[in-house]
C-alpha cells in the first residue's frame, strides 16, 4: 500500500475513533444531581476501548436479545435452543439513557476467541471484518426491551436528547470513507435520524 | 507485521491492509497469520462463513455479493456508507477470473 494511501487510511481511522470517543464522559442533566461517571463510548475493538465496568447480562436482557433476528439466527447456526442463549456470548455496560431512575444496557458481543486457528468462536456471527453487533437495551416496567440493534464499529451515547432519551451516534469506516449515523428515540426504539459520510477518494 | 494501525488519543486502532479485518475479528475467527497469504486465507474463511463462496462457484454472483454485506462497500450492503454498484462488483470479479493465475 502506498504511503499516501496509508496516511489517508490513518486519517479515516482517526475520524472514526474521534467519533467513537465523542462524549466520552458521563453526563449531568439540568437540575439533576450529577450521576456517577459512566462509560458512553464503545468500540468493537474492545482491546482498544475496553468495557470499563463489564456486567453479566441478566436473564431478562437475554430474553430481549433473543428477539433480535441476528441473535436468533446465530443461535440456530450454533445449535443453541430457544431460552438457552449463553450470557457468556455478551458483555454489557450499564448506562442511563433517560434519567437516574432506570438502568439501561449497552451490549456488545464478548470476544471469546476462536477455539483453534481458523475455527470461529460460537458467537463469531456477531463480528464482521471491521464491525460487530451492538445492542441497546432499555429498561421498562415490563423488563428489558431491545431499543437498537446495529452493526457498527463504534457507538457513542451523546449528551443531546430526543423525547427524553439520549441520542446515540455510530461510526463505521470502509474503503470508500467514513459514515456517522445519528439515532434518536421515537418513544419505543432508536431510529436512524441522519447520516453523514466523508469520502476519502 | 502487516497490521495497519493509527495512533489516536493514545489509542491504537488497527486493521489489516487487504480486507480491513480488525484484531478483534481476527481473534474471534482464529486468524493468526497476517502474511499476504494468511490474509487471503482469512478472507476466504470469512467468505465461506458468510456463505458467499458457494453462490459464486455456482455462477450466482449477485447472491455472493449480497452475502458479503459485512464489507460495507459491497452492493446493497445494509451497513451505512458508499456501496459499489452490482455491475462494478461483477466487473471486478470477472476481471479477477480472467487475470489471476490461480483462476486460470
Amino acid at each position: 500500500m502506498a504511503e499516501g494511501d496509508t496516511m489517508r487510511h490513518k486519517s479515516r481511522l482517526g475520524l472514526l475513533l474521534a467519533v467513537t470517543m465523542y462524549g466520552a464522559t458521563g453526563h449531568t442533566q439540568q437540575g439533576e444531581k450529577p450521576l456517577q461517571r459512566e462509560q458512553s463510548s464503545f468500540s468493537m475493538e474492545q482491546e482498544i476501548v475496553p468495557i470499563e465496568k463489564p456486567v453479566t447480562l441478566p436473564g431478562g436482557a437475554l430474553q430481549a436479545l433473543e428477539k433480535d433476528t441476528d441473535v436468533s439466527s446465530c443461535m440456530e447456526n450454533a445449535n443453541v435452543s430457544s431460552g438457552q442463549l449463553p450470557s457468556s456470548w455478551f458483555v454489557g455496560s450499564q448506562i442511563h439513557l433517560e434519567g437516574p431512575g432506570e438502568m439501561d444496557l449497552i451490549v456488545l458481543p464478548r470476544n471469546l476467541g476462536a477455539t483453534q486457528s481458523m475455527h470461529p468462536a460460537p458467537n463469531a456471527c456477531f463480528f464482521g471484518p471491521y464491525t460487530a453487533k451492538f445492542w441497546v437495551l432499555r429498561m421498562t416496567r415490563e423488563g428489558y426491551e431491545l431499543a437498537l440493534s446495529v452493526h457498527t464499529h463504534g457507538l457513542g451515547v451523546l449528551k443531546t436528547r430526543w423525547k427524553g432519551y439520549r441520542d446515540i451516534e455510530t461510526a463505521i469506516s470502509s474503503l470508500n470513507g467514513s459514515t456517522t449515523t445519528l439515532y434518536r428515540f421515537d418513544g419505543q426504539h432508536y431510529k436512524s435520524y441522519s447520516a453523514r459520510s466523508e469520502s476519502v477518494r | 507485521m502487516l497490521l495497519q494501525c493509527a495512533y489516536v488519543k493514545k489509542k491504537h486502532l488497527c486493521a489489516t491492509r487487504r480486507f480491513q479485518i480488525t484484531n478483534s475479528t481476527a481473534k474471534s475467527f482464529g486468524f493468526t497469520d497476517f502474511s499476504p497469504t494468511g490474509q487471503r486465507a482469512a478472507a476466504a474463511t470469512m467468505l465461506n462463513y458468510y456463505d458467499a463462496v458457494q453462490p459464486a462457484m455456482q455462477g450466482d454472483f449477485q447472491q455472493a455479493a449480497w452475502n458479503m454485506f459485512p464489507w460495507a462497500s459491497m452492493p446493497d450492503s445494509p451497513l451505512p456508507g458508499n456501496h459499489m454498484s452490482m455491475a462494478a462488483a461483477q466487473g471486478i470479479f470477472q476481471n479477477a477470473l480472467n487475470t489471476l493465475p490461480e483462476c486460470q
